[in-house]
């Protein structure tokens, strides 16, 4: 017996050693696995570290999916809204028809219940400054999902340009409680600093910089901050802001016409001019040509200026042909260096479009270059209605009325007055005009 | 399989946050922007001479932004307005526009200069700009030439380079022969290839005919290739436009077979099932009931994550997926802590009756020498052990639970893929085929362990070594408990850094 039960054993032995050894090689192999499983977590979704390129990166690997698969239509969606961003962040305009392009083909692939081909279209309609689009949009896409975080996005964007706060501020709130990032807070913060709230404006701001990753987001949220502490008069501050922000994203037009813009302020008028003229050289956005040519005419260099406003209006003229009309700045330039009563005419095209504290404001200063400010005077006061602190708000009411008569003429150099006390700098060309006024108004008092 | 995913939800993240930035500027409905400036270069490489064709075509804006054409202000552009600017313009085209030889520049002359101007939108005129430049350079022996365009570097547009070789080779270049813009007069408007933006190129330049260059060429990412190219078969089946029955019934095949691999890997507590089917004398019912309830959780858990991302793009399955990670890690882990409770127990008690162990061990071989079957003798031997083990079926449900709790990238896909072409069902019936791989492959492996652990124990032992291996083998809950453990606190700690 024991020499059977002996021979037996010999293998068993070996045996339960084996599968003690088995069990401790799968538990080694388990936890190496899991170290590797960490290790290549690291390198791409190390989270705090700005991302680069991300956009870029998107892109390609949605090309990269849709060569494959294309008939996905939800990655046709995320890759024309990714356009939308890129041709914002690139400056480069052929993007929009891309993603024009993906999108159709998104709605093609699923005509209905396409909730991110809306989204996308609407990013795209507000980016073309057609609100009332973009809104349709919106809605359309909230209708399938009430949650959606870009949804609500393009929904705020478009409501606050079309006058209707009270939808903005809904939509903002909902995304705050859906997920507290980059694109909340900078919303909230615009609403915040339309109603006049900005400490709590730079607040919210402050908190979308904590959370922002890539460098585009960084880039835009100094952007911000920038012009929240330009719109109050601090200079320096909007300074450090937006070469923070060129540091990350250095082509970024926005930040560059911040640095111009800053520049001008400093009395550094020849630097302002070479920085304004590469700027309008590489995106000659209607604002942008508006605020050279002011810079230029306050330095005395009227041809040159004349110059700029001529290329706005058959710039004008281009987008009205192509069907994206942006009739305030039209107005604006109409008003201040052309025909007052296209000028009426224009913002009267506007403001029955959308009564927005935008088009209120340039219908009112429309009016006063047309003589009628009794008509432009309750008009200013509703642009200020929310309770902004806006130097050229308060420049514009103080304009208007210094005209009404000496009954007027106490109010109106309080408006001068809090105008230059919010940004001195505010235009080069409006600010020097509003401290003439101001003389004359207080030397006929 | 986890980089898709996180592919796929660094791409919801980035569209949300991307959306989220809002407007900012106009976009104009011309092809490329009426405010672009664009660039096309087409070198030709001859043996002793180097030619370039220098296109530059301003749109609509840019052309406004240039010092007035009509010099003279007679309402017309003459000939001799024209060819000035043009003359001006391809000089500095020429300073802009380097190219070198082995490191030297070469030295431009302007052969010809000539403006024309198309009409653009709303009755404006673009300005395009044809410059033919020419430059000695010696290169009938092999030689290096770098073209780098900085004319007007600052501009937004298209940027094209060509290149080819006429009486002489080049090699490894990466630059079309052709230009896929047929020189900036029709720019093509293909949605998925970028504006072109090619600034620089170098060419290798050896003796010999035949031209160079290559077609035109996509920026194709890396990452990942090898599950790119898996998920590519998988997904275009699926995604293919005349789905027949075979190539459906083909596609379920492949999803279990990939479920069947993917359970092979490490992690998701596989390892954690078959440990503790060894460890705690589990049976063949209990094998297939690990296996049915890794099915049934997998299939749950993607449809149910799959139908929450479809209908709200906001969600970054990466968060869901590290939670699932967390939780399916803490009910291991808290399984593990039970039976490791009660593990514990019993060795207590097993060693204050070893006696009666031994016995009874002693006893076993008795039976087998009477003829009796190992199974009997087997429930013998660990008679007070089958009380307590009765009650890991609960246990044996959470740990399938936690194995088909995490779902598979590729099975998300799928199914994300399937919903997206209007496929719902079918891609519901790939996930399910996807978890019976999975489960076929956890319950081969919990059957084999238990074919391997019965041959063990009909294996006859020596007393000396029977009373070693009962102590082993009373041992072998408590590690086995605490693997269970380990590995649970492992893959939570995992889904917790992996956030």
């Amino acid at each position: 017996m024991a020499s059977t039960a002996h021979l037996d054993t010999a293998p068993s032995r070996p045996g339960r050693l084996l599968l003690v050894a088995a069990l401790a090689v799968l538990l080694l192999v388990s936890v190496i696995a899991a170290g590797l499983d960490d290790s290549n977590r690291e390198t791409p979704a190390g989270t705090p570290q700005p991302v680069p390129d991300r956009l870029a990166a998107t892109i390609a690997q949605a090309q990269e999916r849709l060569r494959r698969v294309p008939g996905d239509a939800g990655t046709w969606a995320a890759l024309g809204s990714a356009y939308v961003v890129q041709a914002r962040v690139s400056g480069n305009p052929a993007y929009y028809a891309q993603a024009q392009g993906a999108l159709d083909r998104s709605t093609q692939l699923q005509p209905t219940g396409n909730a991110a081909a809306a989204v996308g279209l609407g990013a795209l309609a507000n980016a073309r400054h057609d609100f009332a689009v973009a809104r349709g949009y919106a809605e359309q896409a909230l209708a399938g999902n009430p949650a959606s975080m870009e949804a609500n996005g393009v929904l705020a964007d478009a409501a606050t340009q079309l006058g209707d706060t009270t939808t903005a501020t809904a939509a903002v709130q909902r995304m705050l409680e859906l997920r507290p990032g980059v694109a909340a807070f900078t919303r909230a913060s615009y609403e915040l600093e339309l109603h006049g709230r900005v400490d709590e404006a730079r607040v919210a701001l402050e908190r979308a910089l904590g959370a922002a990753t890539s460098r585009d987001e960084l880039a835009f949220c100094q952007y911000y901050l920038g012009e929240l502490a330009w719109g109050g008069g601090g200079v320096e501050q909007a300074r450090a802001h937006y070469e923070r922000g060129l540091a990350a994203a250095p082509g970024d037009p926005a930040l560059l016409h911040g640095r111009a813009k800053v520049l001008a302020a400093a009395g550094r008028v020849d630097e302002a001019i070479t920085a304004y003229d590469r700027l309008t050289q590489r995106v000659p956005l209607p604002q942008y040509l508006l605020e050279y040519g002011e810079l230029l005419e306050s330095a005395g260099r009227l041809p040159d200026a004349l110059s700029q406003y001529r290329l706005l209006g058959e710039q004008q003229r281009l987008h009205a042909a192509q069907g994206s009309a942006d009739d305030v700045t039209a107005a604006l330039l109409a008003a201040d260096h052309g025909d007052p009563a296209e000028a009426v005419r224009l913002a009267e095209a506007e403001w029955s479009r959308r009564q927005s504290i935008f088009s209120a404001e340039a219908l009112a200063w429309a009016l006063h270059a047309a003589g009628r400010d009794a008509e432009a005077l309750p008009l200013i006061e509703q642009a200020g209605a929310l309770g902004r602190r806006d130097a050229t708000v308060d420049y514009r009411r103080g304009m208007i009325l210094a005209r009404l008569g000496p009954a007027r003429t106490g109010e109106a150099i309080a408006a001068l007055d809090e105008a230059l006390a919010t940004n001195p700098h505010f235009s080069p060309l409006h600010a020097s005009i509003a401290r003439r006024t101001l003389e004359t108004l207080r030397g006929a008092g | 399989m986890i980089r898709w995913i996180r592919r796929l939800g660094a791409l919801l993240a980035l569209c949300t946050a991307a959306l989220a930035l809002g407007p900012a500027g106009s976009a104009a409905a011309h092809p490329l922007g009426n405010f672009t400036v664009n660039h096309y270069d087409g070198l030709r490489l001859h043996a002793d001479r180097v030619e370039l064709l220098a296109v530059v075509d301003h749109a609509e804006i840019p052309t406004l932004q240039q010092p007035r054409l009509d010099t003279d202000s007679d309402g017309a552009i003459s000939a001799g307005e024209a060819g000035r600017r043009a003359g001006m313009e391809c000089a500095e085209v020429a300073a802009g526009v380097v190219v070198t030889v082995d490191g030297s520049p070469l030295a431009w002359s302007v052969q010809g200069a000539e403006l024309t101007l198309p009409p653009g939108e709303a009755g404006l005129a673009t300005t395009r700009v044809e410059c033919r430049l020419t430059a000695p350079a010696a290169l009938a022996e092999p030689a290096t030439v770098v073209i780098t365009d900085g004319y007007l570097a600052d501009r937004i547009g298209w940027r094209e380079i060509t290149a080819v070789g006429d009486g002489v080779r080049l090699t490894g270049s990466e630059i079309p022969v052709a230009s896929v813009s047929q020189e900036l007069r029709s720019y093509p408007g293909d949605l998925l290839t970028d504006p072109l933006d090619v600034r620089t190129a170098t060419l290798q330049v050896q003796p010999g005919t035949g031209g160079g260059g290559s077609g035109p060429t996509a920026a194709v990412s890396t990452v990942g290739r090898w599950f790119g190219q898996l998920d590519a078969w998988f997904t275009r089946l699926v995604g293919q436009d005349d789905l027949t029955a075979e190539v459906g019934v083909l596609a379920v095949l492949l999803a279990v077979v990939l479920g069947a691999s993917h359970a092979m890997l490490p992690g998701h507590g596989k390892t954690v099932i078959a440990a503790y089917l060894t460890g705690r004398r589990g049976t063949r019912r209990d094998a297939l009931l690990v296996g049915a309830t890794v099915t049934a959780t997998h299939t749950a858990s993607v449809l149910g994550l799959g139908l929450v991302i479809s209908v709200s793009a906001t969600l970054a399955p990466e968060g869901v997926l590290s939670g699932l990670g967390v939780l399916s890690g803490l009910l291991v882990a808290g399984i593990g802590a039970k039976l490791l409770a009660s593990a514990c127990r019993a060795w207590r008690a097993g060693s204050t009756v070893e006696s009666p162990r031994i016995l009874v061990a002693v006893g076993h071989g008795r039976d087998h020498e009477h003829g009796h079957g190992h199974g009997h003798g087997h429930g013998h031997g660990h008679g007070h052990w089958h009380g307590h083990a009765r009650f890991g079926r609960g246990a044996l449900v959470g740990l399938g639970v936690a194995g088909g709790l995490v779902p598979s990238p590729t099975a998300l896909l799928v199914l994300l893929g399937a919903i997206g072409l209007g496929r719902t069902w079918f891609g519901v019936g790939l996930v399910l085929g996807y978890g019976l791989g999975m489960a076929a492959t956890l319950t081969a492996a919990g059957l084999l362990l238990l074919g391997l652990r019965d041959r063990l124990d009909r294996v006859q032992l020596s007393d000396r070594l029977r009373r070693r291996a009962a102590r082993l083998a009373a041992a072998t809950p408590v590690l086995t408990a605490l693997l269970v453990f380990v590995v649970g606190l492992g893959l939570a700690v995992r889904g917790l850094t992996g956030l």
